[in-house]
Formats: C-alpha cells, sequence, structure tokens
C-alpha cells in the first residue's frame, strides 16, 4: 500500500524529472515551435513549484514564502515578455532565461532548503 | 605537389555518439538528485513526524529510492535522446522536401545549410544540382525562344518575295497585252524569286547553313543589290541611290543574306515610307567595314499599323553574322537604319 510519504517521494521525483527535462530541451532543441512548448511547460511548473512554496512556508517561513511569490511573479513576466514580444529572438532567450532561475530556485525553495 | 587539404567533417555518427553522451550525462545528473533530494524528503518526513526506521528499514527505502530514481533516469533519457535525435532528423525532412521541390521543378529556395555533417554535404550536393538544372532550364528555354525568334524572322522573310511572285503573277494573268519579251522577263523574275524562296526554306531545315562566296569585287554585288532594290521601290517611290563612295573590295558574302537584308528594307519602305517623297539609299566603304544607310520620310499613318519588328530582328541577326551592327533612328517623320558589316 502506497503511504503518505511513498506519494510525497514520488510527486516529488515526477516533479523533478520534468523541470530538469523541460529546462534542458528549451535550450538544447533548435525547433522554435518544441522550444515555445518547452518555455510554456517549465513557466507551468515554476508557477506550481512557487504555488508549493507559498502553500509550505506561509506560517513560519516568511521570508521563503516571499520568495516563492516573487519567483511566481518572475514566471509570469517572462511569460508576458514573450507573448508580448513573440518572435523577437533575444527577448525568447531572456525569457527562457528567467523562466529557468525562477524553476530551479523555485524547486529548491518548495523541496530543499 | 600541390596538397589539397580535406576540410575535416564531424560525422554524423559522432554527433549521434554525442547525443547520446549529453542525454546519459543529464540522465546521470537527474540520477544523483533524485536520489539525493528523495533521501532528504525521507529524513525530514521522518524527523518531523518522529517515526523511527530500523536500519533495515532504512535499508529497504534506499533501495527503493535508488530503483524509482533509476526508472525515471532511463525514462528521461530516452526522452531526452529520442526528443534531441528528433531535432537532428528534421534537417532530413528539409531535404527530402528540397528533392521533392527539385523534382516538381520548384526549385526556387535552396535548402539551408546546418551542421557540418553528411547530411550538409548531401544538401550542399543537391543545391548544386538544382542550380545545375536551373541553368540547363534557362539555356533551354533561350535557345527555344531564339529558334524561334529565327522561325518567325525567317517566314517574314519568305513572305517578300512570295508578294513579289503574286505581283508578277497577277499582272500576266490580268494583262492581254504584254508581249513575249515582257513575259520572258517577269517569267525569270518569278523563278528568280521562287529560287530565293527555296534557299530561304532550305535554311528552315539547317539553320546553321549559310553559302559564303568569295567576291573579288563586291562593289559589283553591291551595285546589284542596289539596282534590285530600287527596281522594288520605283513603281511608287522616287529612289536615290548613292554608291560614290562604296571603292572596289573584296569579301566573303552569302548573297542570300544580303538579298535579305535589302528585301526588308524595301519590305519597311513599302509599309511606312511617305511616297511623295524621295527615298535614299547609300552604300559605303569605311575603314575595312561596309556601311549600308537607307532613308525615307514616314508617313503620318502607316499602311500597317502594328509593327511585329521582324524585319528589323531580321536584319540585325544577319549583321551580326559579319560581326556587325544595326543602327536605326527614328523621329516623328524621318527614319533612318545603318546596318555595319564588318568581317566579311
Amino acid at each position: 500500500m502506497i503511504t503518505f510519504l511513498d506519494l510525497l517521494v514520488i510527486v516529488s521525483m515526477v516533479l523533478i524529472a520534468a523541470s530538469l527535462l523541460s529546462l534542458v530541451l528549451m535550450f538544447l532543441i533548435r525547433n522554435k515551435k518544441i522550444q515555445r512548448v518547452c518555455f510554456y511547460i517549465t513557466v507551468a511548473l515554476s508557477l506550481y513549484v512557487a504555488y508549493v512554496g507559498i502553500r509550505i512556508n506561509w506560517l513560519g517561513f516568511e521570508h521563503q514564502a516571499v520568495l516563492a511569490i516573487a519567483l511566481a511573479l518572475i514566471s509570469i513576466g517572462a511569460l508576458v515578455l514573450e507573448r508580448i514580444k513573440k518572435g523577437n529572438d533575444r527577448v525568447f532567450l531572456y525569457a527562457r532565461i528567467a523562466s529557468a532561475a525562477a524553476l530551479i530556485i523555485g524547486v529548491a525553495n518548495a523541496l530543499l532548503i | 605537389m600541390i596538397k589539397i587539404k580535406r576540410k575535416k567533417q564531424s560525422k554524423l555518427a559522432y554527433e549521434i555518439l554525442g547525443l547520446i553522451g549529453i542525454s546519459a550525462f543529464i540522465s546521470a545528473i537527474l540520477f544523483l538528485i533524485l536520489t539525493w533530494t528523495s533521501s532528504a524528503i525521507v529524513e525530514s518526513y521522518c524527523f518531523d513526524n518522529d517515526v523511527v526506521m530500523s536500519e533495515f528499514e532504512w535499508l529497504e527505502v534506499d533501495r527503493w529510492i535508488f530503483s524509482l530514481s533509476a526508472v525515471i533516469s532511463a525514462v528521461s533519457f530516452s526522452l531526452l535522446f529520442l526528443a534531441l535525435f528528433n531535432d537532428r532528423i528534421t534537417y532530413i525532412r528539409t531535404i527530402t522536401d528540397g528533392i521533392n521541390n527539385l523534382r516538381l521543378g520548384q526549385s526556387d529556395g535552396d535548402i539551408p545549410l546546418e551542421g557540418k555533417n553528411e547530411l550538409t554535404q548531401l544538401a550542399d550536393a543537391i543545391n548544386y544540382m538544382s542550380a545545375s538544372q536551373k541553368q540547363l532550364r534557362e539555356k533551354e528555354l533561350a535557345m527555344s525562344l531564339e529558334k524561334e525568334q529565327f522561325i518567325r524572322a525567317l517566314s517574314h522573310d519568305i513572305r517578300t518575295p512570295l508578294t513579289s511572285i503574286l505581283a508578277y503573277s497577277e499582272y500576266l494573268c490580268g494583262e492581254n497585252s504584254v508581249s513575249a519579251e515582257e513575259q520572258k522577263t517577269y517569267l525569270q523574275m518569278i523563278r528568280k524569286k521562287s529560287e530565293q524562296i527555296r534557299d530561304l526554306s532550305a535554311l528552315l531545315i539547317d539553320s546553321d547553313k549559310r553559302n559564303p562566296e568569295h567576291f573579288d569585287d563586291a562593289h559589283l554585288l553591291m551595285e546589284q543589290l542596289a539596282a534590285e532594290f530600287e527596281e522594288n521601290l520605283e513603281e511608287r517611290f522616287d529612289v536615290r541611290t548613292d554608291l560614290s563612295c562604296c571603292c572596289s573590295f573584296e569579301g566573303s558574302f552569302d548573297v542570300q543574306e544580303l538579298r535579305r537584308i535589302f528585301d526588308n528594307l524595301s519590305s519597311n519602305v513599302h509599309k511606312y515610307a511617305d511616297d511623295e517623297q524621295p527615298v535614299f539609299l547609300s552604300i559605303r566603304t569605311d575603314k575595312g567595314e561596309l556601311c549600308i544607310t537607307q532613308e525615307n520620310s514616314v508617313l503620318a499613318a502607316p499602311r500597317q499599323k502594328e509593327s511585329y519588328k521582324l524585319g528589323i530582328n531580321s536584319i540585325r541577326r544577319i549583321a551580326q553574322n559579319y560581326g556587325g551592327s544595326v543602327n536605326i533612328s527614328k523621329n516623328i517623320d524621318k527614319f533612318s537604319i545603318i546596318v555595319t558589316l564588318s568581317e566579311f
């Protein structure tokens, strides 16, 4: 029978694996369409880990909760930037870097620190 | 001995090996991160909830985390490798599209060259083939156009003696009081024009065929052609020929070609010249060149409204055979053409 601990470990593993894959593919794939899909997945994951970070740190760890809110805002900013300047490669690169940073720090904030 | 240094190419096989290496490296990092974070999560969970596990239970947990991390890493490796490999394989589809375009004759866009492997060489070779095919098509088109222009010009030139034959024969049929001597003259003219048509028709079969003859005194030939020009027009026009500047000279000429030049000139006069004004023809030799100048006044309303410039094109083509050129000047009431022949 799967316990709460098993579920927690499985979810965290899947989350980390999905994050790493989307991050790597977002920068290594040449196809612009797939790059964009990976970018959206990264933004969605970073928003989710930011939400997890806010939930688990809300009571007692306010600094980490504020950091999670800031990361969520960075992710949203990256998405807005990508949507406004669609087709601009340089802006898309900045948006990818911002979303990747938000996801890495978000995962560390929610699961590791 | 010159040594040609071959450009070192990164081979496709090495690239695939590189992709496998990248995928394996990232999967290994993922495996380490997963085992480490999962252990940390379990430890902190146990610490927070006061769960005490025996050494055997810890070993079980570790083995479980190891297996799960290994499975997730293996799946990640496969997905990563397939995604990266598919990204490179997409280039094959671009090349295939390029080949299809080439097959359909739509090779306007070249295949972009990406990377430095065998596929890049293949794309480069296809681009070269595409460019050669395009060049060949353009050459074929130009040749076909030239052939068409030649046939049109020749058909136009055949019409001139044909019109003369019709005119002579109509005259002979209609006029009862034609003397035997006149009849003989006209019949000779008809025969001469028929021979001209026969020679022109032979050119249709063999367009490159030319029959240049050497003339020790080509001045006499020019006199003959000028006389024929005058004869063609004298019924309607006041023709003034000038050969005073034409010295005796020698050269090789295809009489048929020269006759075509003069026929076209007289045909143009018939169509566009004002018959109230004189028509000038001057033939002169200058610095080894032969210049044929023809001038006339232009009718305000020409007899033939539409001009396809077939006659002029025909003259230009013949002049090119002699390394020469054609200069035309035309204003409201005056037309002038200078045909220069250089190599004879």
